[in-house]
């Protein structure tokens, strides 16, 4: 079943429209949610409200548009609000491009050799515990930007931000990010 | 195969190993919700925040509608109530209002006077009137007004008798009015209700009122009613009583007269 019939059987009231429409968006939900929250049970939570929400507002949803940006805006802006009430936060500021460029570098190459695969499994923890230090509002943008792959125009569509503050925000998480990699870096 | 995207390779290699995507199986628990009584379907009754605002914003325009044109609602609304031949308003609501409106002047042309026997013809209730009166006071002017029995108690009809100093009615030189309703005076004078004293008239309860409302100076006597407040010392009397079904309201303005005065001109009251 795709997307289209999916959604054409919820809106004729038959929940099978949403497993399917959950078979192709869950795990994406999911995981972006987690990257906010940094927590999965509240994560799962999130999405399993999102999905029901979206059942029972498919009536408003327009056919002729993608279920996902939809769907995962709701997602984000709930895990943004939950992870906001947790208020995990650390103040660090720095500047480093080049430095965030040698991270990517390094995650880069020689992927094929087993020494290096152990050091990426190493990094990916050292930027999943940077990750959690960023404020909600700096993952929600990282998560959009570069895990879900929205453009800046599409984020402050999600966000309902101006495209200005968007990019100002991707910015400053951006170089939060790479602050809070520094020390890892050779 | 390496990926070309590397930030979106490194976190999702990051979420996938905090939640493989194979252990992610939310459906059981979502299915048993939907199925659930307790969720709504998809066409709720007032499913979404714009029909939520939409149907609060027709409350609140019926609500304003309601104030502004029915009558009963808004006094109620205003806690004006009506005793006898007075609607009395409760001052402390409005004591720190500085509302203001602008209104349309309307000229009315007052009715041909009628002769007593005349009104006493056209109506169907016994008629009192004063016998005696203040000194230099005349008779004026006499006419029915005629309001819809259905949202008027009483007949409809509704006897004024003018008196004044001068025939021309001058109401800088003191007048007097009488009305007279089988049921609650239509259209009654509005005064404080702090203000009113349980009086006996003729052997009846009855209210009396002295004082009256005055304009602070901020309205334009043409278009725009000022602030009122209430001054004690307004010559102004109002006395109002129900006697045999029928309620008379006797207002005096500028006559310096006091409850004694009004009390004497209804006790001479006489169905001649």
């Amino acid at each position: 079943m795709n997307e289209a019939d999916a959604i054409a059987q919820l809106k004729a009231g038959n929940i099978a429209g949403l497993k399917a429409l959950m078979d192709i968006y869950q795990v994406q939900a999911v995981h972006a949610a987690i990257l906010i929250t940094r927590e999965r049970a509240m994560a799962e939570d999130i999405v399993q409200n999102a999905f029901l929400r979206s059942f029972e507002r498919i009536t408003q949803f327009d056919s002729s548009r993608p279920f996902g940006p939809w769907f995962l805006r709701m997602v984000i802006n709930d895990a943004l609000k939950a992870a906001s009430k947790q208020r995990r936060k650390i103040s660090l500021d720095t500047d480093e491009e080049e430095i965030y460029q040698q991270l990517i570098d390094t995650l880069d190459a020689g992927e094929d050799e087993p020494e290096d695969l152990v050091q990426q499994s190493e990094l990916r923890q050292i930027v999943s515990e940077a990750l959690s230090k960023l404020s909600p509002q700096q993952r929600a943008v990282i998560v959009q930007r570069y895990y879900l792959g929205l453009s800046e125009r599409d984020m402050s569509n999600v966000l309902d931000r101006a495209p200005g503050t968007i990019k100002w925000s991707l910015n400053s998480a951006r170089k939060r990010l790479r602050a809070l990699l520094l020390p890892f870096i050779d | 195969m390496k990926e070309k995207n590397q930030p979106h390779w490194v976190i999702a290699k990051i979420v996938e190993q905090e939640a493989p995507g194979i252990t992610i199986d939310l459906w059981p628990r979502v299915q048993a919700r939907a199925t659930s009584p307790a969720v709504k379907t998809h066409k709720p009754i007032i499913g979404c925040w714009k029909r939520r605002l939409a149907f609060g914003l027709m409350l609140i325009l019926f609500l304003i509608g309601s104030l502004a044109f029915v009558p009963g609602v808004r006094a109620f609304a205003e806690d004006i109530f009506q005793q006898l031949g007075f609607a009395f308003v409760n001052t402390d609501l409005y004591d720190q209002t500085t509302l203001q409106s602008s209104v349309d002047v309307i000229r009315i042309t007052p009715p041909t006077s009628l002769s007593l026997a005349e009104v006493r013809a056209q109506i169907p209730f016994p008629l009192l009137v004063p016998t005696w009166l203040p000194d230099n006071l005349i008779y004026v002017h006499r006419s029915i007004q005629k309001y819809d029995p259905q949202e008027n108690e009483g007949s409809g009809f509704k006897v004024e008798i003018d008196y004044g100093r001068t025939p021309d009615f001058n109401q800088e030189n003191g007048v007097l009015f009488l009305s007279a309703n089988d049921g609650p005076i239509p259209a009654p004078y509005v005064l404080a209700e702090s203000r009113s004293q349980s009086v006996t008239v003729n052997g009846v309860p009855g209210i009396y009122v002295h004082g009256g409302w005055q304009s602070d100076g901020s309205g334009d006597p043409n278009t725009r009613m000022g602030d009122l407040l209430w001054d004690d010392n307004a010559d102004d009397a109002y006395l109002t009583w129900s006697q045999d079904g029928v309620t008379y309201l006797l207002a005096a303005h500028k006559l310096m007269l006091n409850l004694d005065d009004m009390l004497r001109i209804a006790s001479s009251m006489r169905g001649e």
